[in-house]
């Protein structure tokens, strides 16, 4: 190899080396645990980011869990004030997945003769959730009871959530406040008309819950 | 497969008067039967937790898994598990993250999977039954990406019975682990999804009579 040449690789891997750490410094995980980051105001739910994962119990021998997603919704918050936070978010029964093909289409089967559809039927309209009450727990939980509307029947649900991170996304990816949170909860899924093979699998179905709101 | 079994299970019970009222399943662990399992692909899921930006977790699964499972409930120790799970399957909520999982290799840059991934396999090492008599801590080798790294799952027995639907002799369990996806090559997106992968597994396995098992 030519002496020219080996200079110009070895200027080459200097710029490799250098650039990165010149040109741009490393790039930092935006969010933060600390909820004296979190803004007032009204969110947005961040649809891609947003999901619940329902979790049903199998005849006894396992969990099987599916995903809720392409979450729409706002949540109203004011920090210095939590009790007074309002969350309204709609779920897209109909895009519910799971890791099985069949079942998903299972899933959305249509109704038989008798109307009744095994699970969600071939065209479920959205489920809403909208808080009523939001008791704050600790410095960073609460408990929010809400109205859930699934299946044309609409029950309370009480949820127990957790701030997750709070911050500003980079300039590049948009620049928005973010917030989220995780929560837990359970239904009783015969309470709203979807008693498919219950006992089986299970009536009770855990939620949990990861949610991204912005602005 | 569950929606046949699940048809299955509600032609049976169209005939019959009453629901059972619970589910033929005994949670102690003392009569699992001994010998060699192999996993019901629709009942045996992966489910993954990463961080995304510091500001939510984003959740996504893992199914359609195979494998088998050599199971002595006298010497637990012995047990050995092996694990094909079809990264190419991964299902998430959102088509969009399920593309970028799947995405062509980009040049200069870390990608997650790539359109054709191979499998990823699990195989154990090392069992050692936990004093609950219902738990164990499970030691293997996890090949994922072209790169084979060590994990440890603790996993816990969940219940057994045999199956109203499919008659077959059933074992569950439930599993847990946390990995570094960099340890396997996989750092796209780096720090802003989070490196440290939190897995939730739930594995169903069904006894293979034993003059099919040899």
């Amino acid at each position: 190899m030519s002496k020219p040449i080996l200079i110009a690789l070895g200027a080459a891997a200097a710029l490799v080396i250098t650039l990165p750490l010149t040109a741009q410094t490393a790039p930092k995980i935006p969010g933060s645990k600390d909820a004296t980051a979190i803004t007032g105001g009204t969110y947005t739910a961040d649809a891609s980011h947003t999901m619940v994962v329902w979790t049903v119990d199998h005849l006894g021998f396992t969990p099987y869990s599916g995903i809720f997603g392409d979450i729409a919704g706002t949540l109203t918050l004011d920090p210095k004030n939590p009790v007074a936070a309002k969350v309204d978010v709609t779920i897209p029964v109909s895009k519910a997945t799971t890791a099985s093909a069949g079942l998903t289409k299972h899933l959305f089967k249509p109704a038989g003769a008798n109307g009744k559809a095994d699970f969600f039927g071939a065209t479920p309209a959205d489920a809403r959730f909208v808080s009523t009450k939001v008791v704050p727990k600790g410095k960073d939980s609460a408990t929010i009871t809400g109205d859930l509307t699934l299946n044309g029947v609409t029950k309370p649900v009480t949820l127990e959530a957790t701030f997750y991170g709070a911050g500003k996304a980079p300039a590049m990816m948009g620049g928005k406040e973010n917030v989220g949170f995780s929560a837990k909860g359970k239904i009783i899924r015969s309470q709203f008309g979807i008693g498919y093979a219950v006992p089986v699998v299970s009536d009770e179905v855990t939620l949990k819950i990861y949610a991204g709101f912005q602005k | 497969m569950i929606p046949r079994s699940l048809i299955a299970a509600a032609t049976l019970f169209a005939g019959a008067s009453t629901l059972p009222a619970a589910p033929p399943v005994s949670p102690d662990p003392s009569g699992v039967a001994a010998g060699t399992y192999q996993a019901d692909p629709t009942h045996t899921l992966v489910g993954w937790r990463v961080n995304h930006m510091g500001f939510n977790d984003y959740f996504g699964l893992f199914g359609s898994i195979t494998g088998t499972l050599v199971l002595d409930p006298a010497n637990l120790a012995a047990s050995r598990v092996s694990i094909r799970i079809p990264v190419a399957k991964v299902t998430t909520a959102n088509a969009g993250l399920t593309g970028a999982l799947l995405r062509p290799n980009t040049v200069g840059k870390a990608d997650y999977f790539g359109p054709r991934p191979a499998d990823a396999l699990f195989v154990s090492t090392k069992v050692t039954p936990g004093a609950d008599g219902r738990s164990a801590v499970i030691d293997g080798k996890l090949t994922l990406n072209g790169k084979t790294a060590p994990v440890t799952i603790t996993a816990t027995f969940a219940g057994a019975g045999k199956n109203p639907i499919t008659r077959k002799q059933t074992v569950g369990f439930h599993g847990t682990t946390t990995i570094n996806r960099t340890d396997w090559g996989l750092s796209a997106d780096v720090p802003m999804v989070g490196t440290s992968v939190d897995l939730s597994i739930s594995a169903a396995f069904e006894l293979i009579p034993p003059s099919k098992a040899n």
